[in-house]
């Protein structure tokens, strides 16, 4: 299992379209990809589950992964977070 | 894929659809929706509803969805249901809706209740962080 605490660093934060992406992207990967936030604990690859962190702009999520394909899971994430999920800021 | 069916008041199933869609990146198949309209022949929603669920239905079940329990689309639909093949659940919200197209690879009892947990768990007050 790899872990890494990432910061959400685009302007909307984990909003709804940000979310579809990250789970679409999770869905891809074979490996079990949870998020945890405070005291929350979702998988990566509901879009609904990870609303609920409410994860605003310059918060920090925790990534765990399990699974055969869970370092090129976490690359893919952590671009997809730095990259601001495609948007312009 | 199970089918989802939305019946709802006036266009508020289009602009649920239309939300959807834009967040979720690309168009729901297997989804249609029947806007009633209180002025229009409600016998003329029977067929209506009848003729959809039946092309919706590819034998794994057709989840519709409402908006208010006890209103006219809710009770046009009582009539249609067939435990565990079509199944009805009120109280539409957007995350319902979003919670049943995205997960239409389980069974339709499993379905209905995820989607009813995710609308509920939607609807809280916002605590000061």
């Amino acid at each position: 299992m790899i872990k890494k605490e990432l910061k959400i660093i685009n302007e909307l934060g984990l909003h709804a379209r940000a979310s579809s992406k990250l789970t679409q992207l999770a869905c891809k990967f074979a490996s079990e990809i949870i998020i945890k936030k405070d005291k929350n604990k979702v998988n990566a690859k509901s879009m609904m589950e990870i609303l609920m962190l409410a994860a605003n702009k310059n918060s920090f999520i925790k990534i765990e992964i399990d699974g055969v394909d869970e370092k090129k899971a976490l690359v893919a994430i952590e671009d997809l977070i730095n990259n601001y999920f495609g948007e312009s800021k | 894929m199970i089918g989802i069916l939305l019946v709802t008041h006036g266009d508020i199933g289009k602009s649920l659809i239309d939300c959807a869609t834009n967040i979720l990146g690309n168009k729901p198949t297997c989804l249609k929706l029947i806007s009633i309209k209180s002025t229009n022949n409600l016998l003329k929603y029977q067929e209506t509803i009848s003729k959809q669920l039946e092309e919706l239905n590819n034998g794994n079940g057709v989840l519709v969805i409402t908006d208010i329990y006890g209103a006219t689309p809710c009770n046009l639909l009582q009539n249609f249901i067939k435990p565990g093949d079509i199944e009805v659940i009120t109280g539409l919200n957007l995350p319902m809706l979003i919670k049943a197209l995205s997960d239409r690879k389980n069974n339709l009892n499993s379905l209905i209740n995820e989607s009813l947990e995710c609308a509920k768990k939607n609807i809280k007050k916002i605590e000061l962080k």
